[in-house]
């Protein structure tokens, strides 16, 4: 049957935006060098697109120690110092991206496709890991999955990089909040269950989040607070939000699940042994993998000596399991985002491990393998590493680099006169 | 086996093309557009539909059928639906045209499904193929085009 370009000349809109709404960001972009209509569509569609994707914005949370009747009277304003002077208002925005992997795409047999990602390596069909942020219908920000920060690495890598000859795979969303200088109105860890900005009075969003002291609080689309969930409980570690619930832990390892009408109800106990509690190092994180809720559990026992367990919810038995193996899963993991990827999209790369990417005065970021277990720099790892390329280059710092290859070069060359020295 | 009135009460739709089809009344009724006529009481006479040929209402009124039957498990049809769709794009096309118009919201979201998943992840090229689609770009767009794509990320 002969259509021609009857799929936009003649059809109705309505449709047509049904469609779209399927794409992803990436799918819509490359729909523009189709032909003149779908490009025209394309564009008006982005626009309205932005619209209902901007930003969502959040009412400030006000610590309870400083509600007071002043400040009920008139709604909170937070001040600030902006690069333009000091500024004040009553929301805070959460931005949302995704993380995609990225391949040569399969289907295009362009000889130079594999040039593009693996460049400097013999395989064809390495990936690695970015993260895309829309900033408006044409402007997308392609960004390391684990931090803001870009680099000369970056910029040399987009200026090979052409949409129509990659293959773009979503791993996952990431919802980021802007950070205060004041930490007790910052949240600690935000997830979010359902996210429609355009209709923000009615069914527009469910978010939850971590605030200091490590409380539970929950917000939906049309309230003006933060309400407080499980008000006795100060220790919360982490939130996520997975199969359409919330489920938040404690350090003894409980967690709770809260619904969209922010029902709470217990889900697991507590997985410390009882001669185990008391100290407070544990650093917990909720991780999806696999359909699965994975809990990482790591723990300082003396200076620089982490301990690192994996274990999985068993919704029925009410409790924790301890992982022996991840598979071909490998899980990554930094204060902020966790998700996890199958080691067998990212050629040389060995499954079942996790990789903590942490910020500690200098950042750092360690592999722990589950097989052998044993813990070991990145930077020993090195197919871990060029997946994870994009997080490591910031992480390492170059003034850090540049350092530390000066003081290599400076012992080749005392090693060097030692050798000649022994010569004579 | 008795049937209520409603349920055998038959309704005739005619098509662009002049076909007339005998429908039952709880089958066409899931087309809101009929609904709204059978409401009204406007339903007595052929109702003519302009918009939509003999053969894609047989496929529509199929579709409505198997939905409308009570029995059948959400497994079930989710099978069904999955063989519906296998078809080339321009029986999919007459299918969104005469969904939209019939107003057949489950028909409308399973063909757009559809249609999304033959797009998604294709090069431009591979998608003016399987949409019989002419690239009417002048060489200069075309360039622009180039620059667009590899320019996309700031």
């Amino acid at each position: 049957m002969d259509c021609g370009n009857q799929w936009f000349d003649l059809f109705p809109k309505d449709p047509l935006v049904i469609i779209f709404q399927r794409f992803d960001r990436i799918d819509v972009l490359r729909l523009r060098a189709v032909c003149k209509s779908w490009r025209s569509f394309t564009l008006d569609f982005l626009k309205n697109e932005d619209l209902l994707r901007s930003p969502l914005k959040l009412p400030v949370f006000i610590p309870p120690n400083l509600k007071n009747a002043e400040l009920l009277q008139s709604p909170p304003k937070i001040r600030f110092f902006t690069p333009y002077g000091p500024s004040s208002r009553r929301y805070i925005t959460v931005t949302e991206s995704t993380v995609y992997r990225l391949e040569p795409s399969q289907d295009l047999e362009n000889p130079n496709a594999s040039m593009v990602v693996g460049e400097g390596s013999s395989s064809s069909s390495k990936g690695i890991l970015v993260k895309v942020k829309a900033e408006g219908p044409n402007v997308v920000r392609l960004l390391p999955p684990f931090s803001k920060l870009r680099n000369h690495w970056y910029r040399k890598f987009l200026k090979n990089l052409n949409v129509l000859e990659l293959r773009f795979s979503e791993i996952c969303k990431i919802y980021e909040c802007e950070r205060f200088f004041f930490s007790h109105i910052t949240p600690k860890k935000l997830a979010v269950l359902s996210w429609n900005p355009a209709r923000a009075t009615t069914d527009g969003y469910v978010v939850m989040a971590i605030f200091d002291p490590r409380r539970l609080y929950f917000l939906k689309s049309g309230d003006e607070e933060w309400i407080a969930i499980d008000e006795q409980n100060s220790d919360y570690k982490d939130l996520i939000s997975y199969k359409g619930k919330f489920y938040a832990i404690t350090s003894s390892g409980s967690a709770i699940v809260i619904d969209s009408f922010s029902q709470v109800s217990e889900i697991a106990y507590s997985i410390r042994d009882a001669g185990d509690g008391g100290d407070s190092d544990h650093r917990m994180q909720l991780v999806e993998s696999l359909g699965d809720l994975l809990l990482v559990d790591r723990r300082t026992l003396w200076f620089n000596f982490e301990v690192y367990n994996v274990y999985k919810l068993d919704e029925e038995e009410r409790g924790w399991v301890r992982m022996r193996s991840l598979g071909d899963q490998v899980l990554l993991v930094d204060r902020n985002r966790s998700f996890s990827v199958s080691s067998r999209d990212f050629a040389g790369c060995k499954g079942n491990c996790f990789c903590y990417l942490g910020y500690s005065r200098c950042a750092y970021a360690s592999v722990f393998n589950l097989e052998d277990g044993n813990y070991q720099n990145l930077d020993l790892v090195p197919p871990l590493q060029e997946v994870l390329s994009w997080a490591l280059v910031p992480v390492m710092g170059n003034k850090k680099k540049k350092k530390m290859e000066e003081s290599k070069k400076r012992k080749k060359q005392r090693r060097g006169k030692e050798k000649r020295r022994e010569w004579r | 086996m008795s049937l209520s009135p409603s349920t055998s009460k038959m309704l005739s739709l005619k098509s662009s093309d002049g076909k007339v089809l005998e429908v039952e009344e709880h089958v066409a009724v899931l087309c809101e557009t009929i609904k709204s006529l059978v409401e009204d009481g406007c339903a007595d006479s052929p109702i003519p539909l302009a918009n939509v040929d003999g053969a894609t209402l047989g496929n529509v009124m199929e579709w409505c059928k198997k939905h409308a039957d009570q029995k059948a498990s959400a497994d079930d049809l989710e099978d069904w639906d999955a063989e519906f769709v296998e078809r080339d794009q321009g029986e999919l096309y007459h299918l969104i045209m005469a969904a939209n118009y019939l107003n057949i919201k489950g028909l409308l979201d399973l063909i757009c499904q559809k249609v999304a998943d033959m797009i998604k992840g294709k090069h431009p090229e591979k998608i003016r193929e399987i949409f019989n689609i002419e690239n009417d770009f002048t060489p200069e767009q075309q360039e622009q085009i180039r620059k667009d794509n590899s320019w996309a990320f700031e």
